[in-house]
């Protein structure tokens, strides 16, 4: 008997902390609730697995260190919204969405002179892109859990889009330009002296001249 | 005329840059009380509008003559920026500012022509005039520029402002002319535009 007491303490204890975990006055998730939480899920699927894979793939230390803080970060916000979603009643995708797997097919496929700059530039757009999401939630939500996620992800998106931003500079500054190997938009080769351009006019001047000559009299 | 034609430098320069061409000092060390972390940038609000045009990297360059994809690029191991083989797809260096950054230059380089592929996107620079309005497409939505001006650098000499991540908000675009040799030009040729 004191057992089953004790059992069913516990059980309502759980139970009051599943309710105090989810909002106080629990309604139905609105329609940007739910989008807002699908997408954030999404975004923090595609940051973990392209950061994981910077790790391995990345030439630069910046960037290989960016990718480690990036899945500690968005796992850790990722955490915090599946607990939200559960509470709601929300099921969430198990993979990115379709324009995340192509950013991530094209950081496959780059080669080892690509990579660096194409993940920072896809992490850039993809952090906007998460920025907004969390943005539109902030002010269109209708949970307060929901928005406390946005609003508690936000300066962690917005941090990481200023480090991607910095990384891009610390992987170095061009020292040269080098934009064209066909010549031609270029002027003659200087191995083609002032002399031999003179020769060769002065050739056709004769030529000329002397065609000129000839059909003078042949008349 | 074929005996005495001077050997031109590029296209003639035209117009006015919008950052003056005064190199910056980038061999001063910075002052003991700056700490290195603190952002060139003006501080910006810590929530963008989610309207915002600025943060995004470009995907197509638009011309008046048309238009080209952009990628992003770094500098390779020997300094050099790792411009796209393809000279129909220019390169956005990553170091530089973003579209629609409030400082720095935008900057987008790309071959004027490959030997495997002929003539590339940038080959319009030489017909760029003053006022045509050039554009970055984002996944942001799109920002344009006005043409300022044009000038050609030895390419030893590009003005170390171009890379500077402070100046006014601008884009420079970048290719090559003047003499060709062994398979280079000893040029670059730069076009300067203002955010509108």
């Amino acid at each position: 008997m004191k057992i089953r007491t004790a059992g069913a303490v516990a059980a309502t204890a759980a139970a009051a902390l599943l309710i105090a975990a989810g909002p106080a006055h629990a309604a139905a998730p609105s329609e940007q609730d739910t989008t807002f939480l699908k997408a954030a899920h999404q975004s923090n699927l595609a940051e973990i697995a392209t950061g994981k894979q910077a790790q391995q793939k990345a030439s630069s230390q910046q960037v290989k260190d960016l990718g480690a803080r990036f899945v500690t970060d968005h796992t850790r916000l990722d955490e915090a919204l599946r607990q939200v979603a559960t509470s709601l009643d929300v099921e969430l995708p198990n993979a990115p969405n379709a324009e995340q797997r192509a950013a991530a097919a094209r950081l496959d496929a780059a080669s080892a002179d690509q990579y660096d700059a194409l993940w920072l530039s896809i992490q850039m757009d993809q952090h906007m892109k998460a920025m907004a999401n969390g943005q539109k939630e902030i002010a269109e939500g209708s949970d307060a859990a929901a928005k406390k996620a946005a609003q508690d992800a936000a300066p962690v998106i917005k941090s990481h889009h200023d480090l991607i931003e910095t990384a891009g500079r610390d992987l170095g500054i061009p020292d040269l330009v080098d934009t064209g190997s066909a010549g031609l938009f270029g002027t003659s080769s200087s191995r083609t002296p002032a002399f031999v351009l003179l020769g060769i006019g002065v050739f056709l001047f004769l030529v000329g001249g002397v065609s000129v000559v000839r059909s003078r009299a042949r008349r | 005329m074929l005996l005495a034609r001077p050997a031109p430098a590029g296209p003639p320069d035209i117009g006015v840059v919008t950052a003056p061409e005064v190199p910056a000092p980038r061999t001063e060390l910075p002052a003991p009380t700056t700490p290195t972390v603190t952002p060139t940038r003006a501080p910006r609000a810590v929530l963008p509008a989610p309207e915002t045009t600025a943060g995004w990297p470009p995907n197509r360059l638009v011309l008046p003559a048309g238009s080209a994809p952009v990628v992003p690029v770094a500098v390779e191991r020997s300094g050099r920026l790792a411009v796209p083989d393809d000279p129909r797809t220019v390169g956005w260096w990553v170091g530089g500012a973003a579209p629609g950054a409030r400082t720095g230059t935008v900057l987008v380089a790309g071959h004027v022509d490959t030997a495997r592929s002929g003539p590339g996107a940038l080959a319009a620079l030489y017909d760029l005039a003053v006022g045509a309005t050039v554009r970055l497409r984002t996944g942001g939505g799109t920002v344009a520029y006005v043409v300022t001006g044009r000038r050609t650098y030895d390419k030893q000499r590009l003005p170390a402002d171009l890379f500077a991540a402070d100046g006014p908000p601008r884009l420079a675009l970048v290719t090559c002319g003047g003499e060709f040799r062994d398979g280079h030009y000893a040029r670059n040729v730069v076009v300067y535009a203002r955010a509108t």
